[in-house]
């Protein structure tokens, strides 16, 4: 199978597993948010239950003037419940049903509550009412007793004003008992009391009557506020939900585990991955390096080759050099050993003759020499040398043995001539005599330039230049030779050297064919040249440059189509040694 | 010749006339020295003094020219001397051996000998006396074009490459004449021995040795009328003089090569085979006419020998 199929399935079971294990993880509640939130919830519910016991307390026994507080929490606890049910009851919350059960219990519970605290209220302020006004109602019929001076009835009011308050308030049934036995001498008193006080005294009836009928039931829905059980609902519900959350780990775990197994699958992938890229890495590393060595041989050859093209300009230049000084040569050495040859052709005449003188001096050694014998020996000779005078004999072996010598002279001249245009004994910079190169050079390309006219124009006072003269005649060389090439047969050469300041310059004029603004502007490129392939490297002038350059000096060119080309170079009298590299 | 040079020269013992031409003084000195006592030794310092001398003389038996003089050039002299006084044996004598003065001085002054500097006075000498052999036996004298018997010439290609030979059948073709190609040593023998007629034979050759060297001498012996062609892209001047001077070819051409080229080469070496053959001819019929004795005989059989 392909690499980028398996990657795609790769990616594919990824998304799928992500999108798979975030379902899942949207269905599984998180125990630990709710847990929170149902614990608060049900402590605030718990919390208001338990003030609701409070102040109901508290409203039975006055110590609240008004209902505010007890209805606030009541409100308070059915709205947390509503709200608790909304969060999750509802359709889309717990679907225990054990749980949903026990919901529903504490909330009617709390309902009922809710009625039994309103029915409460009710009967309540009709008890407080009555507490408050009875005793008022009884203060005044004791004052009334008072003035009429009836004790009885005075202390009869008193004390079931006392009594009714200790039985409203404090519940005591031997108040209840001794107000049961005071009430009919109550009516009793109806007929005693003065007229004006029958209202007063009905009033009093009245309350009586009401709180000993109110406190029963105002009590009794106290008490049945107080002992609801919707305190033991809540720790159900409570208990309940631990259970439920309990049983809700088990997902939990399963989620982790899930969670465990896909982050593991992803660190597979990444590992897979990162191998991938480690080899990829490492082969472009590989490759990176092949590729560099590559180039680093590339450029080695380039490098190689360029040396060996200044190389075979140097043999192109040789074997010019070669060429011609080989003529000259062999013009001299044709005719010396010619000559030489001849010579001793006439000297086999010239033997005779001393066969002769050594004849004759046997014969006078003689005691008594033969005259006539010396005279025919002599005749003889006279006869020989006559006939070498008659043919010149003589003569021309002087005429042969001063042309050899004057050959000798000019093969010798020669070979100097190559010893000083080369100067390979020095390869560091000396003081030079630039003339001596440039005599040389003209002597070398004395073949080359043949019966082109060579003007001289030399400064007698040229001082010596430091230079690597070899390489400088190189540079004459390739120049001369390019006039030579550029002039017609009986064309000019003109050189002129000249002080100039702190330095030389040496010019090379010709009235040849000149060359082109184009042909200027790339004569010291390499390789570019107008002669014939295999006539030149190209590089002559290109290395004349590097020679000059090296030399601290320029090279320029002027030139105009068919008026000839003058080439002009400039040397420094002095080189500062770091400028003068060595060219090899 | 005319008349009266003929009785002046038989009247100082009629020794070989050789004109010699160099710009160098020296070198014609000491040539003169070496050579004045077998030939009758004229010399020149420069072209113009030569032609003006070889004018007065009306020719010479033999022309050594330098190459390399200031006026002009040697082989330019040679060919002048061809085209004016085409019996004169054409030496040509250089200190350096340039292929393209090589190649002219063979294709265009048609040299006879090619000698290089610093000469040897031995070979100098047998070279000139083969010349004057060739002149006095009248190969160098132009047959009339009326007595040119324009036989049969038919042209052998040794082509040592492996094209070419749809270009030399055309060429031949064109000048209607029969084409034999051949690709070996061998074969090149076969055909030559059984062919009364080959007359040139075409040599493409790319490596020029010993075997070339060899083959060339071979049939030049053997069949000194055949006129042969070496046609080389790798050009050498030493090989050059070698096939020149050992095997008197009539051509060194360089390629490439056109048509063009080809065909008025092939023509001027079928014209150049028709008159040797018709000399041969008649060289060989004075040598059956002539009865007076078996020496004079034998003369003619060295002669046509050396050729």
């Amino acid at each position: 199978m392909k690499p980028s199929t398996l990657l795609l399935i790769y990616l594919f079971l990824a998304i799928a597993g992500g999108l798979g294990v975030f379902y899942y993880q949207s269905t599984v509640p998180d125990n630990k948010e709710i847990s929170n939130d149902v614990t608060q919830r049900l402590l605030t519910i718990d919390g208001l239950n338990s003030d609701i016991g409070e102040l109901v307390l508290r409203s039975r026994y006055n110590l609240d003037p008004n209902y505010d507080s007890l209805t606030r929490s009541a409100t308070l606890l059915d709205q947390s419940i509503e709200s608790f049910g909304e969060a999750y009851f509802s359709t889309e919350g717990v679907s225990d049903p054990m749980l949903v059960k026990s919901f529903e219990k504490l909330k009617s519970e709390v309902m009922i509550q809710r009625d039994l605290i309103e029915s409460f209220k009710s009967h309540n302020s009709v008890l407080r009412n009555s507490e408050k006004y009875a005793p008022a109602a009884g203060q005044s019929l004791m004052s009334i007793a008072k003035e009429a001076k009836l004790d009885d009835a005075e202390q009869l009011y008193g004390s079931l004003v006392r009594e009714l308050l200790a039985y409203s308030l404090l519940g005591s049934s031997f108040s209840i008992e001794k107000i049961k036995v005071a009430l009919p001498q109550l009516v009793e008193l109806e007929n005693k009391m003065p007229e004006f006080s029958r209202v007063s005294m009905f009033e009093f009836g009245r309350h009586i009557e009401t709180v000993i009928n109110e406190k029963e039931l105002t009590d009794q829905y106290l008490s049945k506020v107080l002992l609801s059980t919707s305190d033991s609902q809540i720790d159900e519900l409570s208990q309940g939900w631990s259970q439920w959350l309990l049983s809700n780990s088990g997902q939990q775990s399963f989620l982790k585990q899930l969670n465990i197994a896909y982050i593991s699958f992803l660190l597979v992938g990444l590992a897979f991955v990162t191998w991938r890229l480690r080899n990829l890495y490492q082969h472009l590393d590989h490759e990176v390096a092949v590729q560099t060595e590559e180039v680093k041989k590339a450029f080695d050859e380039l490098k190689e080759s360029e040396t060996k093209l200044v190389q075979s300009e140097k043999m192109a230049s040789l074997g010019q050099m070669v060429a011609g000084v080989a003529h000259e040569i062999n013009t001299p050495l044709g005719y010396i050993s010619s000559n030489v040859d001849t010579i001793r052709l006439n000297m086999g005449e010239l033997d005779g003759i001393l066969k002769s003188i050594d004849m004759i001096s046997v014969e006078i050694s003689e005691s008594k020499p033969n005259t006539k014998k010396i005279g025919s020996i002599v005749k003889r000779m006279v006869q020989v040398y006559r006939r070498m005078r008659q043919r010149e004999t003589l003569s021309e072996i002087e005429d042969l043995l001063k042309d050899s010598s004057y050959g000798l002279s000019e093969i010798s001249n020669l070979v100097g001539s190559l010893k000083d245009f080369s100067r390979l004994d020095r390869t560091n910079a000396v003081d030079t005599d630039i003339h001596k190169g440039l005599e040389a050079t003209l002597k070398i390309c004395k073949n080359l330039i043949g019966e082109r006219k060579v003007v001289k124009s030399f400064d007698h006072q040229m001082p010596l230049i430091e230079c690597m003269p070899a390489q400088l005649n190189q540079v004459f060389l390739n120049i001369v030779t390019n006039s030579a090439q550029a002039t017609d047969k009986d064309g000019t050469i003109k050189i002129t050297t000249k002080r100039v300041g702190k330095g030389i310059e040496i010019s090379f004029e010709d009235n040849g064919e000149g060359m082109s603004a184009n042909g200027m502007k790339q004569i010291f490129d390499p390789f570019y040249t107008t002669k014939d392939v295999g006539q030149g490297t190209g590089l002559g002038m290109s290395i004349a440059y590097k020679i000059v350059k090296s030399h601290g000096g320029e090279i320029k060119v002027k030139s105009e189509i068919g008026k000839g080309t003058q080439i002009l170079v400039q040397l420094p009298l002095q080189q500062s040694q770091a400028e003068l590299s060595v060219i090899k | 010749m005319s008349k009266d040079l003929q009785t002046k020269n038989t009247a100082i013992k009629a020794l070989p006339e050789v004109l010699l031409v160099d710009d160098e003084p020296r070198i014609l000195r000491s040539m003169k020295a070496a050579l004045k006592k077998h030939y009758d030794i004229f010399t020149a310092h420069n072209a113009k003094e030569a032609k003006s001398l070889i004018k007065k003389n009306k020719g010479f038996s033999v022309i050594i020219s330098d190459e390399r003089m200031p006026d002009i050039l040697g082989h330019e002299l040679l060919a002048w001397s061809k085209d004016n006084y085409s019996k004169m044996i054409r030496i040509l004598m250089t200190g350096y051996s340039d292929i393209k003065a090589i190649q002219n001085s063979i294709n265009e002054a048609e040299i006879y000998k090619y000698i290089t500097k610093p000469w040897n006075v031995k070979e100098l000498k047998s070279i000139i006396d083969s010349g004057i052999v060739r002149v006095n036996t009248g190969m160098q004298v132009d047959v009339q074009k009326h007595d040119v018997n324009q036989a049969k010439c038919a042209l052998v290609f040794l082509n040592m490459v492996d094209h070419n030979d749809q270009i030399y059948t055309k060429v031949a073709k064109r000048l209607s004449m029969e084409p034999n190609m051949v690709h070996d040593i061998g074969s090149t023998l076969l055909v030559l021995e059984n062919n009364k007629h080959a007359g040139v034979l075409f040599i493409d050759d790319d490596h020029v040795n010993e075997d070339t060297f060899n083959l060339v001498m071979l049939i030049h012996d053997k069949y000194p009328k055949i006129v042969i062609i070496v046609a080389t892209s790798a050009a050498d001047g030493k090989s050059a003089i070698k096939l020149l001077n050992q095997g008197q070819i009539f051509r060194y051409l360089v390629k490439p090569l056109t048509e063009t080229k080809l065909f008025p080469m092939l023509n001027a070496a079928a014209q150049r085979f028709y008159k040797q053959t018709t000399r041969h001819d008649h060289l060989d019929g004075s040598m059956n006419n002539e009865t007076s004795g078996s020496s004079i005989k034998s003369y003619w059989r060295k002669i046509i020998s050396f050729l």
